[in-house]
């Protein structure tokens, strides 16, 4: 830490209003602590790309967040009250969740699983309302799935079915909606679909959290980002000022490099176009001894 | 809705099923009953008319034994329909039955019980059914820990609990004497010999309100099959529901398994055909799965009285009837049933 061009964490009061607001947040399992001293805020009207190596206390973060893990300590705060003031219903309609894409036991059609976003609107006897199937519908369209609606969920490619918990969420109706790593599993033209109907998410102006391990991304599509490693908050802030060469030696122990081209930056690992040569440098070595490290962590992740 | 009015067209058609499996089973036995004398029988009871003599042995066959044993069989058939499509949501798993917790071991001891120290209990089938009961809170009990339970756990402690309880039957079985051994192996296989009005009336009773009251509920029974975090960011929550749906569900099997024995396969395979006709929707699947369930089992118990001289078990005819049926799913449609 103290390395050059890291941001100071803490509140950044410019830019949209806060709708949850996390301080001092900490949480362990058993004697590992997760989370440490995290204070974070999240906007209307903004995408936060949330960066950290495997095991880093994103997962973690995501569930307090979410209601899903109690946390120890610190405050967590949702339009000002806090989160545990929330009963389940109250909570989805401020809050979605994104998870990554599975299939569930059952096979559900691509409309019905929208339409379990209205859930938390629905009264005692749940039946969808015209207004709520107008919901769905323009949910779908939004995300470009409408031809889909009447297919088995299950059947659909991975990518296909990430874009419906897209528009699942947008059909939540929610303020701010937390999504977990939804692009790492698909492939390249899939991921920037996805990332396009995340972005028409926060257009309609929701404020969005997304799991992301590919730093590119985040520059691309992400208004803010913050990064955590060892449950630290490390940086957060505006994405382009965040995710800087101090930030990346952070956490890739010098493998990521920058470079810029037009009005756009890339981040490339340093051995980019070195093939089959079969001998890392001591850099390289430093990387893989520090990827074990994680991975032991991950196990309680 | 639109995919639910879709649904009314094949719910129907199972009802009509039902209604004409109805007809059949009281028509068919040993003494045959014409549809005419079925009718006139049926609304002179209902009129109070007094009955022709000619017709006194069909009127007590039809209103002692056949109209109750059938009124039991739909009755047990759609609990434990419902009992098995309601386990299946709660477990995420289509392969759950509604004796996973241990419902028809508990129910299997307290009837050895009741077999084996007639005096001590006298009520066979109460103590069936407090014993039902018992084993199931037992696994949930022993499943939860930190106001947690898993499905896993609940999976393992069911059968752990079933495992304490059958070794119970054993014990009874070994203390028993000889008439008392033949007839808890007959209440293992399950039958319908002793039904009574009061048992026809107990199991419609409990089943059809649990039946309503989980149709009703079986949009959040789609949400909580998502698993209990995704259930949990759309507003559910998914430890209470789950435990209600449990309870309901239990309650159903309880009241079928201790008038009718252990009736193997109908909780496991019915939500799955019921799904074929029907889509995984729990608000008509709940439906479906009770009419299918009340259809399927008095069709094998009308095959179990009728098929020859002697009566067969009905918990044998259901299973050779269902494993064949589940193979044959299996097979050739197991992409729809699990979606991969």
């Amino acid at each position: 830490m103290g390395a050059e061009g890291i941001t100071a964490p803490g509140p950044d009061g410019a830019r949209g209003t806060a709708l949850m607001e996390a301080r001092d947040l900490e949480f362990s399992y058993g004697e590992k602590k997760i989370l440490k001293k995290v204070s974070i805020d999240f906007r209307a009207g903004r995408l936060m790309g949330l960066l950290g190596p495997n095991g880093s206390g994103k997962t973690t973060l995501f569930k307090c967040c979410l209601g899903f893990r109690r946390i120890e300590s610190g405050t967590l705060r949702l339009g000002g009250r806090p989160l545990a003031s929330y009963g389940p219903k109250a909570l989805a309609r401020s809050i979605a969740y994104v998870p990554q894409e599975h299939r569930p036991a059952f096979p559900y059609s691509v409309r019905e699983m929208v339409a379990m976003g209205r859930t938390p609107h629905l009264g005692i006897r749940p039946a969808l309302s015209e207004k709520d199937e107008a919901i769905v519908s323009e949910a779908m369209g939004t995300v470009g799935i409408s031809g889909l609606a009447a297919e088995n969920y299950n059947h659909l490619s991975g990518g296909q079915r990430q874009l419906t918990l897209v528009a699942r969420a947008l059909a939540q109706g929610s303020s701010l909606v937390f999504l977990d790593e939804p692009t790492s599993s698909l492939d390249f033209r899939n991921q920037i679909r996805v990332w396009q109907a995340v972005r028409s998410l926060v257009g309609k102006g929701s404020g969005a959290v997304i799991c992301c391990h590919d730093p590119n991304h985040i520059l691309w599509f992400c208004d803010d980002a913050a990064v955590l490693k060892d449950g630290v908050l490390l940086a957060q802030g505006e994405a382009g000022s965040v995710i800087s060469e101090g930030i990346l030696k952070e956490l890739y122990a010098g493998e990521a490099l920058m470079t810029r081209s037009g009005s756009k930056t890339f981040i490339y690992p340093r051995a980019a176009g070195n093939r089959g040569e079969g001998k890392g440098g001591q850099d390289g070595k430093d990387a893989l001894s520090g990827q074990e490290g994680e991975n032991e962590y991950k196990g309680k992740d | 809705m639109a995919s639910r009015h879709g649904k009314l067209l094949p719910l129907a058609i199972l009802s009509a099923l039902l209604l004409g499996m109805t007809l059949l089973a009281l028509h068919a036995g040993d003494y045959d009953l014409g549809l005419g004398d079925l009718f006139r029988l049926t609304k002179a009871r209902i009129m109070g008319d007094p009955v022709e003599a000619s017709l006194k042995v069909p009127s007590i066959i039809l209103f002692k034994v056949r109209f109750p044993r059938v009124l039991l069989a739909i009755g047990a058939g759609l609990s434990l329909g419902v009992a098995g499509a309601a386990y299946q949501a709660c477990f995420r798993n289509p392969l759950v039955e509604p004796y996973i917790l241990g419902v028809s071991s508990g129910a299997a001891a307290g009837a050895a019980l009741a077999i084996v120290f007639p005096r001590l209990f006298p009520q066979g089938q109460l103590a069936s059914f407090m014993l039902a009961l018992l084993a199931v809170w037992a696994s949930y009990g022993l499943a939860t820990s930190k106001g947690e339970t898993p499905a896993v756990a609940l999976v393992l402690s069911g059968i752990i609990i079933g495992a304490l309880f059958s070794a119970f039957v054993g014990v009874m079985k070994y203390l028993a004497m000889d008439s008392q051994l033949r007839e808890i192996t007959f209440w293992l296989m399950g039958g319908l010999y002793y039904a009574t009005w009061g048992d026809a009336f107990v199991t419609l009773g409990a089943g059809i309100p649990i039946l309503v009251a989980l149709s009703l509920q079986g949009w959040k029974l789609n949400v909580l099959t998502l698993g209990d975090e995704e259930a949990k960011s759309l507003g559910l929550n998914p430890r209470r529901f789950r435990l209600l749906v449990v309870a309901a569900a239990t309650l159903a099997a309880a009241f079928s398994v201790s008038t009718c024995g252990i009736v193997a396969w109908v909780g496991l395979m019915i939500p799955h055909a019921a799904r074929l006709f029907l889509g995984p929707d729990h608000r008509a699947l709940m439906v479906g799965s009770g009419i299918l369930g009340a259809f399927y089992l008095l069709a094998c118990d009308t095959v179990a009285r009728t098929i020859s001289q002697a009566e067969i078990p009905l918990g044998i005819v259901t299973s050779v009837v269902g494993a064949p049926y589940l193979v044959w799913l299996l097979r050739s449609r197991g992409r729809i049933i699990y979606g991969s």
